[in-house]
């Protein structure tokens, strides 16, 4: 055989070979990123500085760095108003003597999809609805403040018959008052905790009572006995701090934290302020619970009354120090460790407001803080702490929750754990690691839209979270953990970065390669035999 | 301030011109001074030493006598909301809490008084009209803008001036009994006798309903209509009964001694937001005025015209809200007010001028008693020592009348110690405050028929108790809030002519531009807590324009109109609330009355409307416009009054307060009888 030949023969197989590889490279090249499908929207309940108006703002989480669209001053009503959110609804809810929620879709901000009552006939004081927290998409808890029993409602209902589904009765937390002022709640584990305030109406709101927190097995709606000795003879978790009102999970160390501010000094009545609140952490299986961030007391009280709290992770958290009227600053600090960081610069002497009932970031990592004394939401990067951008809302904000499409049985609300992955998490150290995130879309784009995947879903956030208990105390588990992740990551980010249209050139370039391959492979063994 | 400097020494200058006047007085006083004071001397039964020369003065007036609501079932708020540059809120039916605004001022800018006593409180809140009972009414002024010194106070809206019913000549007798929709009954009864020097009048009158009208409830949910339901209101009923006594005393023709008491009480339901059923909170007011007043005229050499009055003022209200069904929380707290007052007004007239002199002083203490907590007592006092000096100065055989004048105030406010339900002992907290506020006024009646006005004056509106130290743990006090001031300018034409001809009898039309500028508005602003400060953080600029029309026309036929446009912008330093539109303030307001009198029938229609109101400060929730019918058939058959009115024909539900229902179709009858 000619040498020559070969070398040619060979030489064009090469370029051939090359030119395959080119055009994996060029398909490959010239894939961009493709965002995930699931975005999200801010809606922030606003009132008026007067509170002669209320209403809701839709603003758009990305891009990071702004320029956010904001659309304010959406379906004006009265200001004693709070909202929810889950999936791509959100719920608007009218307080005191307005006794209703309304329903909407983040696609039409402006227009209710329903408006029910959350009072019973014959009811005649006010529900005073203060929180919905949202157990699936047909089921939800809403703390009625002003009775003494929470419902349970079916926030896919289409018919007002078919809102209230059931009822908590809470009447054994009743103070003298007759009313155990229920606030708010998160659900963990199954079980749904409730904070209990136990303020005494009667005796100008004085913090008198212990308040607790109440644990119902969501599957059952039946209360637990947590087992704890009380004074109360009830069978919640006491606690330490007066006046709760903030109430977060993290499943990253699977522990709920309720921030409680004591009480505020009140010129009118001659009271100074009562350093009796702070921040506690209750561990969900075992209801014990830790005082981890103290306000101090008469003496001593370097932050006033701790007035709002947000948790991103267990080594990273945020409260409201409240000074004085409209004079609030926040700080950083350690929920594991109570260690106080650093102020927000840009979130000092302001008036601060959403946090006392909880609050979460957004799918970048970002903190919406409700900055009332400039009317507009600053949203903080919690990787260094500075203001991503301000976004004017008109009138003053005050609560943020968020909103998720593209995942309709996602939910995104401050009381609902789906959006962590446990075991990736304990893993990486922190839900804001980069391969996390990639896990996290991964599963809102192909596990969680279709019935075998959402089953997956389920077991796992089932019996996940001990298992990534586990590997978070074990550092060299970790890393194992974390290597075996990583083809899982790998193709998480291939399936989440190419288009169908760039896979289907894939799946079709894969027939005419092989074609090519076996037409040049022929063509050398030809010139191979001459 | 420049600009108010400039108009202080102008009106200084005026003032100074005085001595020259008196000069020329005095050289003329041997001669012709008693034969001057005999002819400036007014008719003693329509006028008393004190009241307002409506004839001189250059303010924007409006009198409504006793005629134009007698024999009808209304109350003082319905009687005044048909005035020009006047908007009237009500939170109900007949006898509901309702306010007075002035040419877009707030209730609290608009001063009210009764017979010169002020009714205003340093609590605050503005007057509630329905506390005023329309039986012994005799007449109504109105004084918009600029206030005569007549009245020791004022403010940056104007004055409502009640005069109460005066002795006439004789005796007059007469009862009246009226009844109509929603079970409203009426009865009241009049005695007056003036024999000889002495005089006597006794009125007394009931007032009540039930106020249970219809209406729409939608249960707070607006957009759930499955759920809306006609329900009567609940919870809306009063019974209100008024007691005027007065007795009189002519030493001489210049000597006259008057004793008044007024008694008030009323009991009122307070509807709940939602219309429960089962909503027991009340709201009940008693209230008891005494006045001495003694008048002298022709006083010394220089022939004064005095009077000198010495008042006491004692109300109780009693807010019972133990089940928490319309405020926050449970409450049951009686607000105790009792004022003392001294006023002493001095007029001297003379060819040339007219120069008046007030000196009011009045000391009034407000007792809040918080009866679910064992004690919580904040007793407030306020001392305010008015002066004013006003001349009005005329020239050209008074075809030229400019009015300079001069208040000064000084008010004491403070809130005394105490100790708290808590045990806590809670420290005093005093405030002192002067103020000076000229004004100046011009009155040109260019020909007979046709008249110009313009006016020129600075006000202001001190913090009231509320605003001063606030309430219940809801609103935090703050004790270095300034003042309101307004600075308010008016200008306009009237004219009055009477026609000779046949189709047209009379004619008046009267149209004002007015400007208002108040600096250091104080509103309230709720932090994250939702405790509620008030601050100076806003200002507002008002202006607009009021007209007003009167024809007499075909013998029998009477028209009268009047419109109002105004712009009360809000400037805040607010973002959401600068640039808007006042709350509570319509931007446009109408009304058209026909009337037709043949031999003893009376029949009217009136047109109502209002538009462009917002019940917000930032402007998202607009009221629903409103527009009313009414009309009514009056019949005077021998000593019989029989009245008849039909009111809101068009049955419309309007809410003056966002979530407060006014009754729809009404019918009411009255039957008057005088002896």
């Amino acid at each position: 055989m000619n040498k020559k030949a070969v070398y040619c023969g060979e030489g064009s197989f090469l370029l051939t070979i090359l030119s395959v590889f080119s055009v994996f490279a060029v398909i490959f090249m010239a894939v961009g990123p493709v965002h995930s499908d699931v975005t999200q929207t801010a809606v922030v309940a606003t009132a008026a500085a007067d509170y002669s108006s209320g209403a809701h703002s839709v603003i758009t989480v990305d891009p990071v760095g702004g320029p956010r669209t904001a659309q304010n001053d959406l379906l004006a009503t009265i200001s004693d108003i709070s909202v929810a959110a889950h999936g791509t609804y959100f719920y608007r809810i009218e307080r005191y003597y307005a006794d209703n929620v309304a329903k909407f879709d983040i696609n039409a901000p402006d227009t209710p999809i329903w408006q029910y009552s959350t009072l019973d006939d014959g009811e005649t004081v006010s529900s005073n609805p203060h929180g919905l927290v949202f157990e699936s998409s047909e089921k939800a808890y809403l703390f009625r403040y002003g009775t003494t029993r929470a419902w349970i409602v079916n926030p896919s209902t289409t018919t007002e018959d078919g809102f209230k589904i059931g009822e908590l009765d809470l009447t054994s937390y009743a103070d003298s008052d007759g009313t155990p002022e229920m606030e708010n709640g998160v659900i963990a584990d199954g079980k749904l905790f409730v904070i209990l305030v136990r303020i005494d109406r009667d005796n100008s709101w004085a913090p008198t009572n212990t308040a607790y927190v109440a644990v119902f097995d969501t599957e059952t709606d039946t209360e637990i006995d947590t087992g704890i000795d009380n004074p109360d003879g009830v069978l919640g978790i006491p606690l330490d701090i007066k006046n709760p009102s903030a109430i977060q999970y993290l499943a990253e160390n699977n522990t709920i934290y309720v921030q409680g501010f004591g009480r505020y000094g009140s010129s009118w009545s001659g009271t100074d302020p009562e350093y009796t609140g702070g921040i506690v952490s209750i561990n969900p299986d075992t209801y014990e619970t830790t005082l981890v961030l103290d306000d101090g007391d008469d003496t001593d009280h370097p932050y006033g009354n701790i007035a709002g709290m947000a948790i991103v992770s267990a080594t990273k958290g945020y409260f409201v120090s409240y000074e004085d009227w409209g004079d609030s600053t926040l700080y950083t600090f350690s929920p594991t460790t109570g260690d106080v960081g650093s102020t927000i610069s840009d979130l000092k002497h302001k008036g601060i407001a959403g946090m006392e009932s909880g609050i979460y970031v957004d799918k970048n990592g970002m903190l919406w803080v409700c900055n009332q004394t400039d009317a507009q939401v600053d949203i903080l990067n919690t990787t260094d702490d500075t203001i991503d951008e301000s976004v004017y809302t008109d009138l003053n904000p005050l609560k943020v929750v968020f909103c998720s499409e593209g995942s309709p049985d996602d939910s995104d609300d401050d009381d609902d754990d789906d959006d962590f992955c446990f075991i990736a998490t304990a893993a990486y150290g922190s839900y804001m690691e980069p391969d996390v995130k990639i896990l996290r879309d991964f599963r809102d784009t192909y596990l969680m839209n279709n019935l075998p995947g959402r089953l997956f879903v389920n077991v796992y956030y089932r019996y996940s979270p001990p298992i990534a208990n586990y590997i978070s105390r074990h550092s060299t588990i970790k890393a194992a953990v974390r290597i075996g992740l990583t083809p899982i990551v790998g193709i998480g980010y291939l399936l989440l970065h190419i288009t169908a249209v760039q896979i289907s050139v894939l799946l079709m370039s894969l027939p005419c390669l092989s074609l090519i391959s076996w037409f040049a492979f022929r063509t050398l063994r030809r010139k191979k035999a001459k | 301030m420049k600009p108010q400097l400039i108009l202080l020494l102008f009106i200084l200058f005026f003032l100074f011109l005085f001595p020259v006047s008196l000069l020329a007085e005095t050289s003329r006083e041997a001669v012709t001074l008693d034969t001057v004071i005999v002819t400036a001397t007014k008719p003693k039964d329509a006028f008393q030493t004190g009241d307002v020369d409506v004839e001189q003065t250059p303010a924007f007036f409006s009198v409504i006598e006793k005629e134009e609501f007698e024999g009808k079932m209304e109350d003082l708020s319905e009687v005044l909301e048909k005035e020009a540059g006047i908007q009237v809120r009500q939170s109900g039916g007949l006898g509901s809490f309702s306010t007075v605004s002035l040419r877009g001022s707030s209730s609290d800018q608009v001063i009210v008084f009764l017979d010169g006593i002020l009714l205003n409180s340093a609590s605050g809140g503005g007057v509630d009209l329905g506390n005023i009972s329309l039986a012994d009414i005799e007449a109504i002024e109105i004084y918009r803008g600029v206030t005569p010194i007549n009245f020791g106070k004022a403010s940056i809206g104007g004055v409502v001036n009640i005069k109460t019913l005066r002795s006439k000549e004789g005796l007059n007798v007469n009862a009246s009994v009226g009844y109509g929709s929603f079970n409203t009954r009426k009865l009241s009864g009049f005695i007056n006798h003036k024999p000889d020097k002495w005089d006597y009048l006794i009125s007394a009158d009931y007032l009540g309903s039930d106020n249970d009208f219809e209406f729409l409830n939608d249960n707070g949910t607006e957009w759930n209509k499955d759920d809306d339901s006609w329900e009567k209101r609940n919870n809306a009923q009063f019974d209100q009964e008024n007691l005027l006594t007065k007795f009189g005393f002519d030493f001489t023709d210049d000597v006259r001694i008057d004793f008044v008491n007024q008694w008030f009480s009323k009991d009122q339901g307070l509807p709940s937001w939602n219309n429960g059923e089962n909503t027991k909170t009340t709201f009940n007011t008693n209230r008891n005025i005494s006045t001495i007043k003694l008048t002298v005229n022709d006083v010394g050499p220089y022939h004064f015209n005095t009077s000198t009055g010495i008042d006491y003022s004692w109300k109780e209200e009693d807010y019972d809200d133990t089940e928490g069904h319309v405020g926050l929380g449970d409450q049951h707290s009686i607000y105790t007010t009792t004022c003392y007052g001294l006023n002493s007004f001095l007029e001297w007239l003379t060819e040339w001028n007219v120069l008046s002199f007030i000196l009011d002083a009045q000391h009034e203490e407000y007792d809040v008693d918080d009866l679910l907590n064992s004690t919580n007592p904040r007793e407030s006092s306020r001392d305010s020592f008015s002066l004013g000096l006003q001349d009005t100065l005329l020239f050209f055989k008074e075809r030229v009348i400019v009015t300079p004048a001069l208040r000064y105030t000084i008010i004491e406010d403070e809130l005394r110690s105490a100790v708290s339900s808590l045990g806590v002992p809670l420290e005093a907290v005093s405030r002192d405050e002067d103020y000076l506020c000229p004004q100046i006024g011009l009155k040109y009646c260019i020909l007979d028929w046709l008249t110009l006005k313009t006016n020129l004056a600075k006000y202001v509106r001190e913090p009231s108790f509320f605003e001063l130290f606030g309430d219940r743990g809801f609103f935090m006090g703050n004790e270095d809030l300034k003042e309101e001031e307004g600075a308010n300018f008016d200008a306009g034409f009237e004219i009055k002519w009477m026609m000779s001809e046949k189709w047209l009898d009379r004619i008046s039309f009267n149209i004002a531009y007015f400007r208002s500028e108040v600096d250091n508005l104080i509103s309230v602003s709720y932090d994250a807590r939702g405790i509620g400060k008030y601050d100076n953080i806003s200002e507002a600029r008002i202006e607009g324009v009021e007209t007003g029309i009167n024809l007499e026309f075909l013998e029998y036929f009477r028209f009268v109109g009047n419109a109002t446009w105004q712009d009360p912008e809000n400037r805040s330093e607010i973002g959401a609330f600068n640039g808007k539109q006042l709350s509570g303030r319509s931007e446009k307001s109408y009304l058209g009355r026909i009337e037709a009198m043949y031999g003893r029938f009376k029949v009217y229609s009136e047109y109502v409307v209002e538009k462009e109101m917002y019940y917000d400060t930032a402007n998202l929730l607009k009221a629903k416009d409103k527009e009313k019918v009414n009309a009514s058939i009056l019949w005077l058959f021998r000593s019989f009054l029989f009245g008849f009115e039909a009111k809101n024909l068009g049955d419309d539900h309007y809410e003056d307060f966002n979530g407060y229902p006014s009754p729809g179709r009404s019918y009411f009858f009255t039957i008057k009888h005088s002896l």
